[in-house]
């Protein structure tokens, strides 16, 4: 375990700091940094979860934060993405059918567009599914071959549960997690490229 | 890019046509899927089945038997 100081270190400062403990530590173990203001813990915060690790930070007063960075809760499969060309960016598949008119083109569309994200060279970090669209991740749907590819080139798949409730659909989906709305927008919020085919 | 194996893909006049031939396999269980044409056939913008060279025959019989015609088919690796 390192403990680092960055009380009235200016960015990136902390952010550097705790990138060379990283080092120092193998990427193992655990980091406890105090910082004096809200944007070093969200800088922080963005590089645990680009690397995912497990971050957790506490507001102690206005002017100390104190940050820990569990380096061992690591998701091997995850560092896997950054080989894999993941970007930042979120696609939403916010219906069952891609674009407005016939019904039977729009779900052909958006299994053809899920598809094709296979083939894509750089792939979005996260994909969220959700009111009709968590229909693409139940029993049944017929892009669950590609949405599993996907998974397996390091994609988060996540549906709306909400969503699966309504629907009555299997409380499981066939592939990737369930989140709640609060993930998901953060997620949004988070990604500064969301795609809404 | 990933994982590719040799397939047979089929191109089609009209999406009307990919889309009839797509619930014509599905009917016959046969192995296929609707995929947007590969860059490397057409730089248009269809649809065209996909499916592992072993269903290509049953294919083709089923297209021929519903009279569809003006289709293609490639052998790549896809």
């Amino acid at each position: 375990m390192i403990k680092i100081n960055a009380i009235g270190d200016v960015c990136p400062i902390p952010v550097i700091k705790v990138k060379n403990a990283m080092k120092e530590l193998n990427n193992k173990g655990i980091i406890e940094i105090t910082v004096d203001n809200e944007i070093a813990v969200q800088n922080l915060s963005k590089m645990a979860n680009q690397k995912n690790f497990q971050i957790i930070s506490e507001k102690i007063n206005d002017k100390e934060y104190k940050v820990t960075i569990n380096l061992s809760k690591e998701d091997v499969k995850c560092e896997l993405i950054q080989d894999n060309n993941i970007n930042n960016s979120v696609v939403v598949i916010s219906s069952d059918k891609m674009g407005d008119g016939d019904e039977k083109l729009g779900k052909t569309l958006l299994k053809s567009f899920i598809f094709s994200l296979t083939k894509c060279d750089v792939l979005p970090s996260t994909i969220i599914f959700y009111n009709s669209g968590a229909f693409l991740t139940s029993t049944n749907s017929e892009s669950l071959e590609d949405l599993k590819t996907l998974e397996n080139l390091g994609v988060e798949i996540t549906t709306c549960g909400t969503c699966i409730n309504y629907y009555n659909l299997p409380e499981k989906p066939e592939v990737g997690s369930v989140s709640n709305m609060y993930f998901i927008a953060e997620k949004l919020l988070n990604s500064s490229n969301v795609i809404k085919p | 890019m990933k994982n590719q194996e040799l397939k047979t893909i089929i191109t089609f006049e009209t999406t009307q046509q990919a889309m009839e031939v797509e619930d014509l396999v599905k009917e016959n269980n046969i192995k296929a899927r609707l995929i947007p044409v590969p860059s490397n056939i057409s730089a248009g913008c269809g649809l065209a089945l996909c499916s592992s060279i072993s269903e290509q025959e049953k294919i083709e019989l089923l297209i021929k038997k519903n009279e569809i015609s003006g289709i293609k088919i490639y052998n790549i690796f896809y």
